[in-house]
């Protein structure tokens, strides 16, 4: 169980230092997932392990006080299931409320391989060639194939480790790690993991999110 | 030994929830998620005491609220 400012997430404080006006969103957006395979959050994501079909809410951002007057930096945000009940295991901040196209993992490639640059997806998937994706706690670059469900990944990108425990309709989440733009939507800030909390139609969470930098 | 993903991380970040339940009762869980990378006492109490606290108060609202089948 981790709370990470993520790697893509120090980039966004960077830009958000810079200039009088920054062109860097602020990451109050909080969205949440279900995280199956219970990862542990890393520096490395750069998106949700399993975002759920809730839209992102728009939070309350503010600055409060943990050691030092005015230190943290605080987001509120309340999201309500809807459609069906699902265990919620993971919450994330980020810049945008738009979500990125998602796809599944088909069978050969990647699954159960460590070393494989072939990913097979459940159908066509157009991340965009040199754009990034994740699955599981894996970023890969897709350097071929996009706009088809067979596409060429280099494996263990930003940080991350290659795994040989993706499986058969594996969640596939673009995102950007640092430096990279090309995934709209995709600029995650924050990800944590926890014990999954279950939740029927109408229930919400409001997450409280706080950071200090340090 | 620290954990790797810990010693990486350099913000520390806590993350707290309430659940409104659809009949508007509210349950406070309190702190749920939490990293202390630069606070070696106070990641270790979360480690030990927090977290297993967290887990807790998840499991009884689960138990109290389980999953209804569609």
């Amino acid at each position: 169980m981790a709370t990470v400012v993520t790697s893509k997430g120090r980039e966004i404080i960077a830009g958000r230092m810079r200039g009088g006006t920054p062109t860097q969103a602020e990451p109050l957006f909080v969205g949440w997932g279900t995280n199956p395979a219970t990862r542990t959050a890393l520096v490395s994501d750069v998106a949700p392990f399993t975002e759920a079909t809730e839209a992102r809410v728009t939070g309350t951002s503010s600055i409060v006080t943990t050691t030092t007057t005015n230190d943290t930096y605080q987001v509120v945000g309340t999201i309500t299931v809807s459609g069906a009940g699902k265990t919620i295991a993971e919450v994330f901040l980020c810049d945008s409320a738009t979500k990125a196209t998602t796809n599944t993992v088909a069978a050969g490639g990647v699954v159960g391989s460590g070393v494989s640059t072939t990913l097979n997806t459940g159908s066509t998937f157009t991340p965009g060639n040199n754009n990034y994706i994740q699955i599981r706690d894996e970023v890969m670059q897709v350097t071929a194939g996009s706009g088809t469900t067979a596409l060429t990944v280099v494996r263990a990108q930003n940080g991350s480790a290659a795994i040989s425990t993706i499986t058969a309709a594996d969640v596939v989440t673009p995102g950007n790690p640092p430096g990279q733009t090309g995934i709209a939507a995709g600029n995650l800030y924050l990800h944590g993991d926890f014990t999954g909390l279950a939740l029927n139609v109408g229930d919400a969470i409001q997450f409280t999110v706080q950071v200090k930098h340090t | 030994m620290s954990d790797p993903v810990e010693a990486e991380a350099y913000s520390t970040a806590e993350i707290r929830a309430v659940v409104i339940r659809a009949d508007g009762t509210r349950e406070d869980l309190g702190l749920i998620a939490a990293a202390y990378p630069d606070q070696p006492a106070k990641n270790l109490w979360w480690r030990l005491i927090g977290k297993p606290l967290a887990d807790a108060r998840i499991r009884r609202t689960n138990k109290r609220n389980p999953l209804k089948e569609t």
